[in-house]
């Protein structure tokens, strides 16, 4: 009987305690809090707003080893000239022949919108070029066009038209050396409506690139792909945009000297919205190929807030993600232990750098709102020390 | 060898452990030290907190160390709490549970009315974690957390010597230590944002003496007395700050000043017995707690009870005591200034012996309340249940080492 009395009540002691929840206690202290018995209290926590601005900075970065090459214009990138490099090598068995007929063949892959065109003409470049390097404007060339053998400089280019018929004796020059071609240059020959792009294979794609095919006298064929290529792209739009392939990429500068050196950063975020009309996520191309629309962003704090040093391309990195470009949203790039470290003066306050992420590999525009009520900022939420009291 | 007493302990730590999930001690214990914990069995508080004078042969466990001269064999001794109150404060109301940590005791005689006990006993103990919604103009909503832990304890090393067959006396030094730790967060349920902390720990250190005497001048008459001296604290205080550029430490002292008490307990029958304390001590000076300058006085204990123990023969009622009691406790604090706070209560409780051996469960009942809306603006009407377990064994040397 004892035995048994013992046993429940320590089995009723256990059930006891481990079985009853208690309600919130903050309803019931909070008269202790607010007179000050209690003798602690919570900082103040604040949400400030700091004006940003926002500077585009041109920094040169080829795209020479895109899949794709692209003529035309998209939400003020102009896609201005595809040059092409060719290796007339031949074999010793062709190396006396004679063309007698040649053809330019663009492999157009992709048209924006359907059945777009653009208006080209071919010409001899003055100076070679390397593919790995940056070409922010078209080289110079030779301004009278390479004719076809009607006489023709201009071609329309599209999916319907992608081989042109070249002059024999400019082609048997470059075969047999006595003219060196450096490349050849496709350009405008009027501009193209907007927002209209063609685009065809790079070398970079693996297959069927751009060529120069040739008929011998006696029927024999060849045929020499580019060796490099290139497509040239300019961005003259004002505004903070990032850019990549041309690496156009936005300097946020701010002050920080508000925020009172006792506070403790919750979070903060560099708040921009997007101009989803401006921007340019993917063209039909690079839909093609498997790639998403999404525009890769790289968030960094440089290490010089000269734009023309070299340290400015480089620094810590603050955040990294995608947004979609051609959409207008609010986004908000977490800052995370940025504003924190430069209050401590861990880090100088350089401002920020926003950059494609893929800037040499695609060229992707994402445009920010920069006056008005949409105009960039910072937002930094953060909390002053608790008061106790402090020692007697 | 010793099963009684270590499974007596493995019992302890299975208790603490489910009592995990129960929080929070008094609303009035996170300010200043906490509350107050007057050590003693479930007898003890039983008997209204009155039992100081009361002797008690199974317990290492005792309101009197001088009682501690009556144990004939090795005690291990334990008590511990379990409380459920529902809190009144202006319109808000709470239903809280509480644990208090258990005191524990182990009391070795060294030889016949001489003993000697060590143990553990919460001197004053204080939790809560309450917490608000914080609206950030424009911005996200956050929560503001506060999280209070107080214990303060002594460490107790007594001697207790039975004089006379009519007079015991015991003295003990006591290491007293502590820690007050205040945490207050700012949060967001947002993984973007962290929390943002601030931290005050105070480290409590100090030491005390303190003797009793208890003295039975008749057989139906007993009487007790004790004196606890000042504690001087040297107090460690460092804040932490999320922001570590603002942390700091400092170094203070604390006194607490001597406390004394006398009881006395009286056969009305050889069955029926009264008893009755008296506890004071004065108010300390709030040294740490500026903000409670005015708001701190002495404090007081006055209790009574009446019990009628068990019978030697006879049946299952007759067998059982029966114990009630009243007890007053004046608080250090007072809240506002000049308006105590005071817990009341009434105390019913029993017990039986272990099966098998020396040894005894008690447990009490206590119904009260803390603080009152008229003077404080707050009550909390408190249901308390106690249990205090003690085993016993002689000990002897293993046969190979005699």
């Amino acid at each position: 009987m004892k035995r048994t009395i013992a046993y429940a009540l320590a089995a009723l002691a256990m059930a006891l305690a481990a079985s009853c929840s208690s309600d919130p206690e903050g309803p019931v202290m909070e008269r202790f809090l607010d007179d000050g018995t209690y003798g602690v209290k919570a900082g103040e926590t604040r949400r400030v707003v700091i004006p940003v601005t926002g500077t585009a900075v041109s920094v040169p970065q080829g795209v020479g080893t895109a899949r794709l090459l692209v003529l035309g214009r998209m939400r003020g990138l102009e896609y201005r000239a595809v040059l092409l490099k060719f290796d007339f090598t031949r074999s010793a068995a062709d190396s006396a022949k004679t063309v007698a007929s040649a053809r330019l063949r663009l492999p157009v892959q992709a048209v924006s919108p359907e059945n777009a065109s653009v208006l080209v003409s071919f010409h001899e470049l003055l100076e070679g070029f390397d593919d790995a390097d940056t070409i922010v404007a078209v080289p110079a060339y030779r301004p009278g066009p390479i004719p076809d053998s009607l006489g023709r400089t201009t071609h329309e280019l599209g999916l319907g038209e992608i081989e042109f018929g070249l002059d024999t004796a400019s082609v048997n020059a470059w075969l047999s050396g006595r003219r060196p071609l450096p490349g050849i240059a496709v350009v405008w020959a009027a501009p193209p409506d907007t927002n209209s792009t063609v685009e065809m294979n790079a070398r970079e794609r693996g297959t069927d690139p751009c060529a120069v095919r040739v008929t011998y006298a006696g029927g024999a064929t060849g045929s020499f792909g580019a060796a490099a290529d290139y497509t040239v792209v300019t961005f003259a739009e004002p505004g903070p945009s990032c850019v990549g392939g041309l690496a156009r990429r936005v300097h946020f500068t701010f002050d920080l000297v508000g925020i009172p050196a006792r506070a403790a950063v919750h979070a903060s975020f560099l708040v921009l919205k997007t101009r989803g009309d401006l921007g340019v996520g993917a063209t039909a191309g690079d839909l093609g190929l498997g790639l998403t629309y999404l525009f890769p962003y790289y968030l960094y704090a440089p290490d010089s807030a000269d734009t023309l040093s070299g340290d400015f391309r480089k620094g810590t990195g603050v955040d990294q993600g995608t947004l979609d470009p051609v959409v207008s949203q609010i986004i908000r790039l977490p800052l995370r232990g940025f504003v924190p470290d430069v209050l401590k003066g861990l880090r100088a306050n350089r401002g920020l750098v926003l950059q494609s992420n893929l800037e040499t590999g695609r060229i992707q525009r994402a445009a920010f709102a920069s006056f008005g009520e949409d105009a960039p900022y910072l937002e930094i939420y953060y909390t002053l020390p608790a008061d106790f009291g402090g020692a007697p | 060898m010793k099963t009684r007493v270590s499974a007596a302990a493995l019992a302890a730590l299975c208790l603490v452990s489910a009592a995990a999930p129960a929080r929070a001690q008094s609303v009035f214990g996170a300010s200043f030290l906490g509350e107050h914990r007057f050590t003693g069995s479930a007898r003890h508080r039983a008997l209204g907190l009155s039992a100081y004078a009361v002797r008690d042969s199974a317990y290492a466990v005792v309101a009197n160390d001088a009682a501690l001269a009556d144990i004939t064999s090795v005690t291990f001794s334990l008590f511990e709490s379990f409380s459920s109150s529902g809190v009144r404060s202006g319109s808000a109301t709470a239903d809280i549970n509480r644990f208090q940590l258990p005191t524990v005791m182990i009391g070795v005689p060294l030889k016949k009315g001489f003993a000697v006990g060590v143990g553990y006993r919460e001197r004053f103990e204080g939790r809560g974690e309450f917490s608000y919604p914080l609206a950030v103009e424009g911005g996200s909503s956050g929560v503001e957390r506060y999280r209070h832990r107080a214990s303060l304890f002594a460490a107790p090393l007594t001697a207790a010597w039975k004089a006379a067959p009519w007079a015991s006396v015991a003295a003990s030094f006591n290491l007293e230590r502590g820690s007050i730790v205040d945490v207050s967060t700012v949060l967001f349920r947002n993984e973007l944002f962290g929390d943002v902390e601030s931290r005050r720990d105070r480290s409590y250190a100090g030491v005390s003496w303190s003797g009793s005497v208890l003295l039975d001048p008749h057989s139906r008459l007993s009487l007790g007395a004790g004196w606890n001296s000042a504690i001087d604290y040297d107090v460690s205080e460092s804040f932490s700050y999320t922001n570590d550029a603002l942390d700091s430490s400092a170094a203070w002292d604390f006194r607490l000043p001597a406390s004394w008490g006398a009881g006395a307990a009286a056969g009305i029958t050889e069955r029926w017995w009264l008893s009755s304390y008296y506890w004071r001590r004065e108010a300390p000076d709030p040294a740490g707690y500026r903000q409670l300058s005015g708001s701190i006085g002495a404090e007081r204990l006055v209790s009574f009870g009446v019990e009628r123990r068990r019978a030697a023969a006879g049946g299952f009622f007759a067998r059982v005591p029966l114990r009630a009691g009243y007890y007053e406790n004046r608080w250090h604090l007072e809240y506002p200034a000049g308006r105590p706070v005071r817990s009341r209560f009434f105390t019913l409780g029993s017990g039986f012996n272990l099966p098998g051996g020396p040894g005894a469960i008690d447990f009490s009942l206590e119904f009260g309340r803390i603080g009152s809306i008229g003077d404080n603006g707050v009550d909390e009407r408190v249901f308390r249940f106690s249990m205090s377990m003690s085993a016993s064994e002689t000990w002897s040397r293993r046969r190979s080492e005699r």
